[in-house]
């Protein structure tokens, strides 16, 4: 996780209402909208360590369950602070930025999620995701 | 149980979860796995269920989700559009006042910041607890005309009884854990249920 000072030199790419004081936390960007996708990410193998940050318009629904132990921030554009998965997030202590505005991001940006304040939360670009390999 | 029926409680289950294996489907429905395995062969075979082989989970095809939605739309007939709306509007009286006591559950205070229950109080607790029981009591006969029309009702009013039973004999995750067949899990699940079954779609 980047050191507390160099936030200020990260480009500012979403705001929102944090549901509750969590620090600092990064990952890959990964929408999570619909059990398909749900299911993509389940299937990845990789280290067990490795968690995202999970990008959903769907506050309310019950298809993220499965993975929550992927995830390590959430990032939702709707959502209030006693709504279904705020009730989740806070169980699991689980950083969660409700009622989010998010610049066009793609999968796998590494985005920080600065949740240090009782009230607002701010989401930063560290990186954009690399461009994978061409083939022939 | 009829297979038509076993069937039908698979999609429904299969819908409300995502994702789903055959051991959180037998929980969801109450069959057995002699009756949840086969059936997810067949809805597999038919083209209703996508499965993960790696992972022995499922979900609904375009095709299920199809099939979901005929199964549904009989049964919206069957009990009656009217009967449906003022069955859901008597659940969201009491979804408002379960998230609130959820929220308590968590939060000694909201804030912001949020004052987070450590549950050293037991007496804070006692209180939560005795007002989940009574709301309990109120949310069951809202229930009751569904499970004569469409047994699988019946599974959500055992579920959030013996999630209570649970809480009440100490087990606090199943307040709100979503790791374990809690209250809040199995609520949740009831109202993605019925905004099936009423065509609606969900607010929050």
């Amino acid at each position: 996780m980047p050191a507390r000072g160099r936030v200020s030199f990260m480009k500012l790419i979403g705001t929102g209402e944090n549901l509750f004081p969590a620090g600092k936390v990064s990952g890959p960007l990964r929408r999570l909208e619909s059990p398909q996708q749900v299911l993509e990410l389940l299937d990845e193998e990789g280290p067990e360590d490795a968690k995202v940050i999970a990008l959903t318009r769907f506050a309310g629904s019950t298809f993220l369950s499965p993975v929550m132990d992927k995830i390590a921030g959430i990032i939702t554009s709707t959502g209030t602070r006693k709504g279904h998965l705020a009730i989740v997030a806070r169980e699991l202590e689980l950083p969660c930025i409700l009622g989010a505005t998010i610049e066009e991001c793609s999968d796998g940006c590494v985005v920080l999620l600065d949740c240090d304040d009782e009230k607002s939360a701010s989401i930063y670009l560290i990186s954009e995701p690399e461009p994978k390999p061409a083939t022939d | 149980m009829d297979i038509a029926n076993n069937r039908s409680f698979v999609l429904i289950g299969a819908r409300i979860k995502g994702v789903a294996d055959a051991a959180q489907l037998e929980i969801a429905t109450g069959l057995s796995r002699a009756e949840i395995d086969p059936t997810l062969q067949e809805l597999a075979a038919a083209g209703l269920l996508k499965k993960n082989e790696r992972l022995s989970k499922y979900l609904l095809t375009p095709a299920g989700q199809e099939a979901l939605a005929q199964t549904l739309t009989i049964e919206r007939k069957t009990i009656g559009s009217e009967k449906l709306g003022q069955i859901y509007a008597q659940f969201m009286a009491l979804d408002a006042e379960f998230k609130g006591l959820a929220s308590a559950w968590q939060m000694y205070a909201q804030g912001p910041p949020p004052i987070l229950n450590d549950h050293k109080d037991p007496r804070y607790d006692e209180r939560v607890i005795k007002n989940l029981v009574r709301l309990h009591h109120r949310l069951v006969p809202i229930l009751e005309p569904l499970q004569q029309q469409s047994p699988r009702y019946s599974r959500y009013a055992l579920r959030l009884t013996k999630a209570l039973e649970r809480l009440a004999d100490g087990a606090n995750e199943f307040f709100t854990s979503p790791q374990v067949d809690s209250y809040h899990n199995v609520w949740f699940e009831l109202h993605e249920d019925l905004l099936c079954i009423t065509g609606r779609q969900r607010t929050e």
